[in-house]
């Protein structure tokens, strides 16, 4: 498929989208929300800006992952009551794609996994650990709560709406390596399994030399 | 929204530019340190605020609290990181040993994250959040002195399990902070190494686990990036910190008022970089000094060949006689000279020769394409004067060069009580390698009489090989001198000045 010349339904600013996967851009001009409608691109009214410069990725950011070249497609923005979290969309040279939490700036790179259809229910924690296991990793539960997305920028492969909620519960791998998020936003919940990147795992081509 | 250009390795960093934020409750504007910051405590009357996308909305109203080892925005370097303070905490604990308080400063950086240096129980402790796990139900429940392991396979030794509350909060969080929030944790020491400590901590829906390490006075001064010179040196908290019921006293560094309005903080800015420049100038002054002590040891470098002294009335001065009107012009030393040989006739106003100490020294060998210094020297010479002729001779009668040096000493009037030098510097370039020696003629009078005749006082003629050229060094000595009284002026006269604006 090759790259999209389309131009903002709200503001008229040009784009030109190059992966195949973007069902949503947010305008760098407008801030508006585009998103693709049965082939037709439609505005979706609401404005998804989110304030740069207080991460350590940002759209358009290149740089390597383990080695591998990626430039940064877009983030999502998620509200979990007492905080932030981003997730952000990466597009290697190679064409694969990944998620990037990126938490406290405390980084995690996860992958949906296909065809996991028994997820139960993940109990509260009484006196101790939540356990479960996915493809043989078993995890332990650290966190749980309700997302709220608050902002979007840049391209991604999915429509995501302002104000939209989903229980979701997070944790790792009781050495500390993988992590694992279980996502409560359809039937059954999507689980995204992944790993714990230090900081070096990550080398941007700009670090931002203000703060290194 | 604009866009931010694009480089040939991807788009530019967009700048961190934090948005100003009305506090609600006094009016005074305020820095939201990141789009992360939840909740912040106005630094103008310590209300409690809840920073929505739109408006901050006031929790509560704090008295403030003083006696902090750091202030807000301090910075520190961990990892080739920069961080700076975004918050302070206390927290107090209760358990069978009485009431505790724990200090805790949380660490700020946009690319890094979050690091916690806590002051507790008289040591300072640097954490960071992991992941790694232990292998037990439930680490709050364990006896004392249990062994535990964790995941990665460390081994730990259980030290407590406890409450601890939130008693006072400043600066700003990702998340929203109430005095009172109580959080559940359970403290490991690493069964092999005593500076590292685990870690778990749970509050309302979330367990967290931390890696600890004891952080060294050393450590910390080499990490805290302050200006300020009265906390150059890192904080006795054992000495400074107030009792254990929550009450800290006065006599840490005083921050509060440091971190006042932003018109202070300038005024702080501006003498912080004065004080800077001062101590820079400090530090020029001292180099300058060090440049001149080279340039003067420089200018003695060389290899000694000869050291020569001349006394009075050893060396009888041969007759010599006004040649006879028509004479032929005669060498008396038959020497073969080189080209700088002057052999223009004799000045007849000048006084004939007579008298003074002529001989030859000992020989010496000079490498080629050297620098020959000959140092002159009468310490003892008082209203009187000496002249040294010298001809450098190479082999044994090949003059190469002709020289001469003046010493002369009187004393004067009040207002010049002293002119003339006792010492002289000459220089000579040797091309070719060789045995040499010098061809001494010395004479001088006492008084002021143009009569020469014997030498005064003794006279000590000083070879030195491989000598450095002087001027350049005199003119370095010079500058550098100059220059070290210039800064160092400065900094004596401004350093009082800048402390007293200070204060």
């Amino acid at each position: 498929m090759t790259a999209r010349e389309i131009n903002c339904p709200n503001c008229g600013a040009p784009r030109r989208v190059e992966n195949p996967g973007t069902l949503m851009f947010v305008c760098e001009y407008c801030g508006a929300a585009v998103y693709w409608d049965e082939g037709q691109v439609r505005a979706s009214g609401q404005k998804a800006a989110l304030t740069e410069g207080f991460t350590r990725l940002y759209r358009g950011a290149t740089g390597r992952l383990r080695g591998k070249r990626f430039t940064t497609e877009g983030r999502v923005r998620y509200s979990f009551g007492r905080g932030f979290w981003d997730e952000w969309y990466l597009r290697f040279d190679d064409g694969a794609t990944a998620w990037l939490t990126e938490d406290n700036h405390e980084i995690c790179v996860e992958a949906k996994l296909a065809g996991v259809t028994d997820v139960a229910e993940v109990p509260p924690p009484q006196g101790s650990f939540t356990r479960a296991s996915f493809r043989g990793i078993d995890f332990m539960i650290e966190e749980r709560g309700e997302a709220e997305c608050i902002g979007a920028e840049g391209e991604l492969p999915f429509v995501v709406r302002l104000g939209e909620t989903y229980r979701y519960v997070d944790g790792s791998s009781p050495d500390g390596k993988h992590s694992v998020g279980i996502e409560y936003d359809a039937d059954p919940p999507n689980v995204f399994v992944g790993d714990w990147l230090r900081h070096e795992d990550v080398a941007l081509d700009d670090e931002g030399e203000d703060w290194t | 929204m604009t866009e931010v250009p694009r480089t040939s390795q991807g788009r530019v960093r967009p700048k961190l530019t934090p948005r100003e934020v009305k506090c609600s409750a006094c009016g005074g504007m305020l820095l939201e340190r990141s789009d992360d910051t939840r909740f912040v405590v106005c630094r103008y009357c310590n209300a409690h605020l809840e920073l929505g996308q739109v408006e901050a909305r006031v929790l509560s109203k704090a008295a403030p609290r003083h006696g902090f080892d750091y202030a807000i925005d301090d910075a520190f370097v961990w990892n080739g990181g920069r961080y700076v303070v975004a918050a302070r905490m206390v927290f107090t604990q209760s358990d069978e040993d009485g009431a505790s308080e724990t200090i805790e400063y949380l660490l700020w950086s946009p690319r890094r994250g979050t690091l916690y240096l806590d002051f507790d129980d008289g040591r300072w402790l640097l954490s960071r959040m992991v992941h790694v796990m232990p292998r037990c139900d439930d680490p709050f429940a364990l006896a004392e002195g249990a062994s535990v392991s964790t995941y990665d396979g460390d081994a730990w030794t259980f030290v407590e399990s406890g409450t601890g509350t939130l008693a006072y909060v400043d600066g700003s969080l990702p998340w929203v902070a109430t005095v009172g929030d109580r959080v559940q944790y359970a403290t490991f020491r690493a069964a092999h190494d005593g500076h590292k400590l685990y870690e778990v901590e749970r509050d309302a829906g979330e367990t967290e686990f931390c890696e600890i390490r004891v952080v060294s006075q050393a450590e910390l001064r080499a990490a805290a990036q302050t200006k300020h010179d009265e906390r150059s040196e890192p904080p006795d908290r054992t000495a400074s910190r107030g009792d254990s019921s929550g009450n800290p006293s006065e006599g840490a560094a005083s921050e509060g008022e440091r971190s006042g309005n932003p018109s202070e903080r300038v005024a702080e800015g501006a003498h912080a970089t004065t004080r800077w420049f001062l101590w820079m100038a400090l530090v020029a002054a001292v180099f300058c000094l060090t440049n001149l002590a080279l340039a003067s040891q420089a200018a003695r470098e060389g290899r000694v060949v000869l050291t020569k002294t001349i006394v009075p009335g050893l060396h009888p001065p041969p007759a010599v006689t006004p040649a006879p009107p028509g004479a032929p012009e005669e060498d008396p030393d038959d020497l073969e000279t080189g080209d700088v040989i002057d052999n223009s006739p004799p000045d007849p106003e000048e006084p004939p020769i007579v008298g003074g100490v002529e001989l030859n020294t000992d020989s010496f060998q000079l490498p080629a394409k050297s620098l020959l210094r000959i140092d002159l020297a009468a310490p003892t010479l008082n209203e009187a004067w000496a002249s040294i002729d010298l001809a450098l001779v190479y082999g044994d009668d090949l003059a190469t060069h002709i020289l001469d040096g003046d010493l002369a000493h009187y004393n004067g009037d009040e207002d010049d009580p002293e002119e003339g030098p006792r010492t002289d510097t000459i220089l000579a370039w040797i091309e070719q390698p060789g045995t040499y020696h010098f061809l001494v003629r010395v004479m001088g009078a006492k008084g002021d009489t143009e009569t020469p005749g014997d030498i005064p006082v003794p006279v000590t003629i000083t070879a030195t090989t491989d000598a450095r050229a002087p001027s350049p060094l005199h003119h370095m000595a010079i500058v550098s001198g100059i220059a070290a009284a210039v800064l160092f002026g400065i900094f004596l006269i401004r350093r009082p000045r800048a402390k007293e604006e200070a204060a």
